[in-house]
């Protein structure tokens, strides 16, 4: 049976249909759900295996990025959303769902606690938006199950607040010392290096953490949009295989199918 | 009871905003600031416990990892106005900061906030969140505003000019200054910004039956913008006998309301029924004279039906919001291109976000609706760098930084790829700017069995708004945009689009349509419910509104204004009375406002009624058809008769810094930063982007979709503009600018099989007047452009699907010296050109691949300047404006087509502004790679002049490089066409140019990229 993934849509979340797209390429069925079926309780999050938060401008990024989605679903979906974290089913949030869960709390979600505000992702020290293909380190001792086997990844950036900031230094240790943190942006030589390579200026780099199971996995770059080897903006110049962003979704779909 | 919260972020968090205003006030405004911070301000107007508003505080408005927040006073961390340096008191400080020798202490407070009625979107998103958490209706309002916290030693007066020329727009916004001892003190609350129209709604009526003199009075009292013969048409109208008997029945009589006269006007407006483009004209040239019946009919109509005819990809053009062509068998494609120039001459902010925002309703209000897939924009202002004797109302630098960020607020928040576009500037700009948005969809080949490209409306099916709620706002924005720029202008008229509501509509409609729930619709533009409603119900043949249905943003609003009002957002559908339950409940999960406004007849009669009385009753067909038809004199004057020749000028001595002058020039260089903060990866479709090349940042000639997931076929953007050739001659700009779009398209591996385009004329006013003396000329340079516009389209068989004119490009603007001068902008025209690839993965891309690789110029190179950056550069203009053989085009597109299909070619890139030699320098630093040119080798009719050949900007011509193992096969499809093997890709990155065995350039790369990403480094 095919792994269920539920695609969260509505309020101007805009990388719907590429997400829901690259988790059927990678093997799931997946579903578009908008915010208010899973109010109504027409659809139920447990019906699904995956639960994916995609991009977008969420509110119009009214009051900060992710901030009004993050609120609709902790006064309407908390339990739910409990529910499913607790029986060790996936979450991934790309770029605004990434924003989503820190500003829900769900992410780091130190020592289980999944409803405290630890870290957050602000605005970009550029003060802009920016629209640019960045290269990922992924930390090999992570646990993140949605990174398995991967080196490193190529993938755009697209974003006005993604800086990662930390609450504190304790923090900071922390994301370090249990290898939560999964992505950090990289210059093309496989360094830690500052503007352009990260975009945003985020402390250490960061580009994407996980909670400590590895299961919840969000990240600023658009895995989504790097499906085909034609999305890489120099494949008319450079030998591209495959698009790199879908093994992100291979490596959920997998886990699904032997564990869950 | 009203409550502030100021929310600002904590000590050592960067404020990154305030950095960008803090460079901008010294950059910009030359005023020397030390520090900038800014805080968010939410006022709420509504009952909440205190309790309530720490808890709102915590969980809504801060992020506690880096904001903190205060209720009812100013948010101070360390306020303490005992410390003080010079005459400054402090304010937010940090004792560490205080000590530092750089603090000055913040000095001032701006405070700025919306104008009552201007919309809040962010406020709108707080209302319906609070609400979310408190699990109640909110029964009141949050309005924000921003804190800047400037610090510097620094005059009340420089802080005005930094509100009024930076922070704020007068127009919708208004801003408060205090010295931050006096805001601690008294400043804590600021007028709500409230809308309260203490009127009760009413119906006044008209008499027409006057003379002319109160005819012309009522249509300037009344801003109508109609004319003594439109009036005198209304009048006549009124005054038929079975028109009074009829209108007598339903309690109205011979007297108009005003809402017929506002109807009437935005009906028959510049905007709506382009007076201009269907007037009778009088022709003159040196051939003689001839009458032109329509310039729409005549050239543009007759071309795309005669096009449509012979083409069967060509599916629906002209009438629709947008053209359609078919795309495959399961999708159809629907374009239209806008310009939204007024408004974004007065809030280039405003005006950008509310014409994209507005654009993407055309494909989405096209037959059976569309999906948004891509946006492109065209942004034609002054110099951002004028320093000239004008002072317009915002400087150019302003007015393109404000367009920017509209059209990327728009795209952005819509979740729409804004995936290519052209800047340009000249300083006729000035007056006016030609702001072009246009936006692409998909819709289904079928909908319900019907082809996905008609729309309908039968007798007795619903009317039904959708969207935005209407205000006051956008009223007379089709009456005003046809009159010239500083004559008047209301706030009501300038509006900021709010993406988010539309994409909650947009999302609700694509769903919608695949329900099949609906019949037909159609958007809420310029004209408001009077337009779309009007023209919805031309296929029942009539309509019933009854205007108090109409869900409004506040109360106070006469039903006229209901009519007509074009506030955003909004879509007008017809919906069976069957299916309309189920319509309601799929607006309603998506938090879409859904009202039944009224019903579509057969009466024949365009009705609305307020609660139950008469307000408007027209019939339909006088409505529709009504306006008389203008006659206009055109006067055709020769260029040379203009005085213009050929210049002669000494030959360039040093050409590696002449060329780093001409890739430098502002119609040239890179504007990088535009392209980046649009995001045009949205959507996952985008497989050539528009900066290319090694580094990603080199622009490539068109932009390239692959729109369906699974299948490989795709769509290549681009765009031609060239207004200085019209300097010379509009007819051969016109052409210029078709022939641009379709190189450009043809250059990423498109052809000539599938394509089309929106015309969007941007023109000064034709109109005579005692300060537009040289109107005839102007309109015939407008026939001269439809003219190439005919000859052109039918030769590359490119049909305009759609397209739009704006015929005001004119404004008033002051002098240095406080006197007033009529400026007019360069006939300006963008073709818009989209075309079919068969498989994206065929396509190349300009920048060059491999050492080795041989290049080619294909075309004639010939002694065409004229309008050319060389001469511009020169300060010349020329005479010998660029031609275009299209028998001869033709043959070579068709040829390169068939080359890159076969996979023969590595690079190709159309020889644009600037000629070969600029040709040349993009593809070598967009690939990293030297080159070694012979000159000789280009092939000229007989041109033996150096700075000719590198500069001629002669139409038709591309780079092309090839592997050499290509050559053969590359050389015999090309046959038929000319070309010139004129050298070879280096390994190393030094550009080299040689002639008659004499090297003339000798250059790094790095140092010609340099000079074209130069100007724009530090926007």
């Amino acid at each position: 049976m095919k792994p269920k993934v539920l695609i969260l849509y509505g309020y101007g979340i805009n990388c719907d249909n590429e997400t829901q797209y690259g988790f059927e390429l990678a093997g799931a069925e997946a579903e578009k759900v908008h915010v208010n079926q899973l109010i109504s309780g027409e659809r139920k999050l447990r019906d699904y295996q995956i639960l994916a938060i995609p991009g977008g401008f969420s509110f119009g990024d009214d009051i900060g990025a992710g901030k009004v989605l993050a609120t609709k679903i902790k006064y309407n979906l908390a339990a739910e959303f409990s529910e499913f974290i607790k029986k060790g089913k996936l979450i991934i949030g790309i770029c605004n769902g990434f924003q989503v869960l820190v500003k829900l709390g769900i992410l780091p979600g130190f020592n289980g606690n999944y409803d405290r505000q630890e870290v957050t992702l602000t605005f970009n020290d550029s003060g802009r938006f920016e629209d640019r293909w960045v290269c990922l380190k992924i930390n090999q001792k992570s646990k993140c199950i949605w990174t398995r086997g991967i080196e490193r990844l190529y993938l755009p950036a697209r974003h006005g607040e993604g800086k990662f900031v930390s609450r504190e230094e304790k923090i900071r240790e922390r994301l370090i010392s249990q290898n939560r943190i999964v992505a950090q942006y990289m210059d093309d030589k496989g360094n830690l290096a500052g503007y352009p390579w990260n975009p945003n200026g985020s402390e250490l780099n960061i580009a994407g953490i996980c909670d400590e199971t590895g299961r919840i996995f969000g990240l600023m770059p658009h895995p989504e949009a790097f499906l085909f080897p034609q999305n890489h903006p120099r494949w008319t110049r450079e030998k591209i295989q495959e698009g790199e962003g879908l093994k992100i979704f291979k490596n959920a779909i997998n886990f699904v199918k032997n564990k869950l | 009871m009203a409550y502030r919260i100021e929310v600002g972020f904590k000590e050592k968090i960067r404020d990154a905003l305030g950095e960008k205003i803090k460079k901008r006030i010294i950059e910009d405004l030359n005023i020397p600031v030390s520090d900038v911070k800014t805080i968010d301000v939410y006022t709420i107007d509504a009952d909440l416990s205190k309790e309530q508003l720490i808890f709102l505080c915590q969980n809504l408005f801060s992020d506690p990892v880096i904001q903190e927040f205060s209720i009812n006073k100013p948010l101070k961390r360390d306020f303490d106005p005992v410390v003080k340096f010079g005459q400054s008191s402090a304010y937010f400080v940090s004792p560490k900061a205080k000590q530092s020798k750089f603090y000055y202490g913040v000095d001032w407070v701006a405070e700025v906030g919306l104008k009552p009625g201007v919309t809040d979107n962010v406020g709108k998103t707080a209302e319906k969140a609070i609400e979310d958490i408190l699990k109640r209706k909110l029964n009141g309002n949050v309005y924000t505003s921003k804190q800047y916290l400037i610090s510097g030693i620094l005059k009340k007066e420089a802080i005005e000019g930094i509100a009024k020329d930076l922070l704020a727009n007068e127009l919708i916004q208004r801003w408060f200054i205090f010295d931050s001892k006096s805001f601690s003190e008294k400043g804590r609350f600021l007028p709500i910004p409230k809308v309260e129209i203490p009127h009760q709604p009413t119906t006044s009526l008209i008499d027409p039956n006057v003379a002319d003199e109160e005819l012309l009075k009522i249509s300037q009292e009344r801003k109508l913008a109609l004319n003594l013969q439109e009036m005198q048409t209304i009048k006549n109208y009124f005054a038929r006998p079975e028109v009074i008997t009829e209108r007598q029945k339903i309690g109205l009589d011979q007297k108009a309301t005003d809402a017929e006269l506002e109807a009437l006007a935005q009906t028959w407006s510049e905007h709506c029924k382009h007076k201009i483009f269907n007037a009778k004209i009088k022709y003159k040239d040196k051939d003689g004279e001839k009458e032109i019946d329509s310039l729409f009919n005549t050239y543009i109509k007759s071309s795309t039906k005669k096009l449509e005819k012979e083409l069967d990809y060509v599916l629906s053009t002209l009438w629709d919001n947008s053209g359609v062509i078919k795309f495959n068998d399961d999708w159809l494609l629907a374009v239209k291109c806008e310009t939204h120039n007024s408004p974004s001459n007065e809030e280039p902010y405003g005006g950008a976000i509310t014409g994209i925002v507005g654009v993407y309703r055309d494909p989405m209000g096209t037959g059976k609706g569309g999906k948004l897939i891509y946006g492109t924009y065209g942004f034609c202002t002054g110099s951002p760098f004028y320093n000239g004797g004008l002072r317009p109302k915002l400087h150019p630098k302003r007015l393109l930084e404000g367009v920017r960020k509209g059209v990327e607020d728009g795209g952005n928040k819509h979740g729409v790829p804004t995936v290519y576009g052209i800047t340009f500037f000249d300083d006729g700009y000035i007056g006016k700017p030609a702001i072009y948005v246009l936006a692409a969809g998909l819709i289904p080949a079928k909908v319900n069995g019907e082809p996905g490209f008609q729309k309908k409306a039968d007798p007795g099916d619903e009317i039904v708004m959708c969207g935005g709620r209407v205000g006051i706002d956008g009223i007379h924005g089709a009456t005003e945009s046809s009159m010239e720029a500083g004559e008047w202008i209301s706030a009501s008229h300038v509006q900021i689009g709010d993406p988010f509501t539309q994409k909650k509509l947009h999302d609700f409609l694509i769903e919608a349509r695949d329900l099949g729930l609906y019949k037909g619709i159609t958007d809420n533009g310029a004209g408001g419910l009077s337009s779309s409603v009007g023209e919805m119900a031309k296929f029942s043949n009539g309509f019933e509104l009854e205007l108090e249905k109409v869900p409004l943003k506040y109360t106070g609003l006469d039903p006229w204004q209901i009519l007509v009002s074009e506030s955003q957002e909004r879509m007008t559908m017809s919906v069976s009375p069957e299916k309309i339950d189920r319509f309601l409940e799929i607006a309603k999960k998506h938090d879409v406002e859904a009202q039944v406004v009224g019903k579509f007849t057969n009466s024949g009669k365009f009705y609305s009624t307020y609660q139950g009385k008469p307000v408007t009753y027209l019939d339909m067909d006088f409505a529709h058809e009504g306006v008389p038809q203008m006659r206009l004199e055109a006067e055709w004057v020769a260029p040379e008769e203009r005085g213009f020749s050929e210049p002669k000028l000494e030959e360039i001595k040093n050409h590696n810094s002449f060329l780093e002058e001409i890739l430098s020039r502002l119609n040239i260089c890179s504007k990088e930063y535009i392209v980046r903060q649009f995001d045009h990866e949205v959507q996952g479709t985008n497989v050539i982007k528009h900066l290319v090349g090694q580094d990603s940042d080199v622009y490539s000639d068109a932009v390239v979709l692959k729109p369906v997931f699974d299948s490989n076929e795709g769509l290549a953007i681009a765009a031609g503009i060239n207004p200085k050739y019209g300097q010379i001659d509009t007819y051969w700009m016109a052409t210029l600018s078709i022939d641009e779009a379709i190189r450009r398209i043809i250059a990423v591996g498109g052809s000539l099989k599938q394509a089309a385009f929106n015309d969007n004329f941007c023109w000064p006013s034709p109109l005579l007047s005692e300060n537009n003396p040289d109107a005839k000329y102007k309109l015939a340079q407008l026939v001269r452009a439809n003219l190439a516009l005919y000859d052109f389209t039918i030769s590359f068989k490119t049909p305009c699907i759609s397209g739009k004119d704006s015929m005001s490009m004119d404004g008033t603007i002051k002098k240095l010296d406080g006197s007033e001068v009529r400026i007019s902008a360069l006939p300006t025209i963008q073709f818009s050109a989209v075309g079919k690839i068969e498989d994206i993965r065929r396509c190349v891309t300009m920048d060059v691949k491999k050492p080795g690789d041989l290049i080619y110029i294909l075309g004639i190179t010939r002694d065409e300047l004229g309008g050319s950056e060389y001469y511009e550069a020169r300060g010349e203009i020329g005479l010998n404006v660029p031609k275009v053989n299209p028998k001869e085009a033709i043959k070579l597109y068709d040829a390169l087509s068939e080359a890159v299909d076969r996979k023969l070619v590595a690079s190709a890139h159309g020889i644009y502004k600037g000629g070969l030699a600029v040709a040349l320098a993009q593809i070598s630093f967009a690939g990293g790679r030297g080159l070694e040119i012979d000159l000789d080798k280009v092939p000229t009719d007989g041109l033996n002049n150096i700075d000719k050949i590198l500069y001629s900007e002669s139409a038709s011509r591309f780079l092309v490089t090839i592997s050499p193992e290509n050559k053969d096969a590359f050389e015999k499809i090309m046959i038929e066409s000319v070309l010139g093997e004129i050298g070879k890709v280096r390994g190393d990155n030094i550009f080299k140019i040689i002639t008659n065995g004499k090297l003339i350039i000798e250059e790094g790369i790095p140092k010609l990229k340099e000079a074209w990403q130069k100007p724009f480094k530090n926007f």
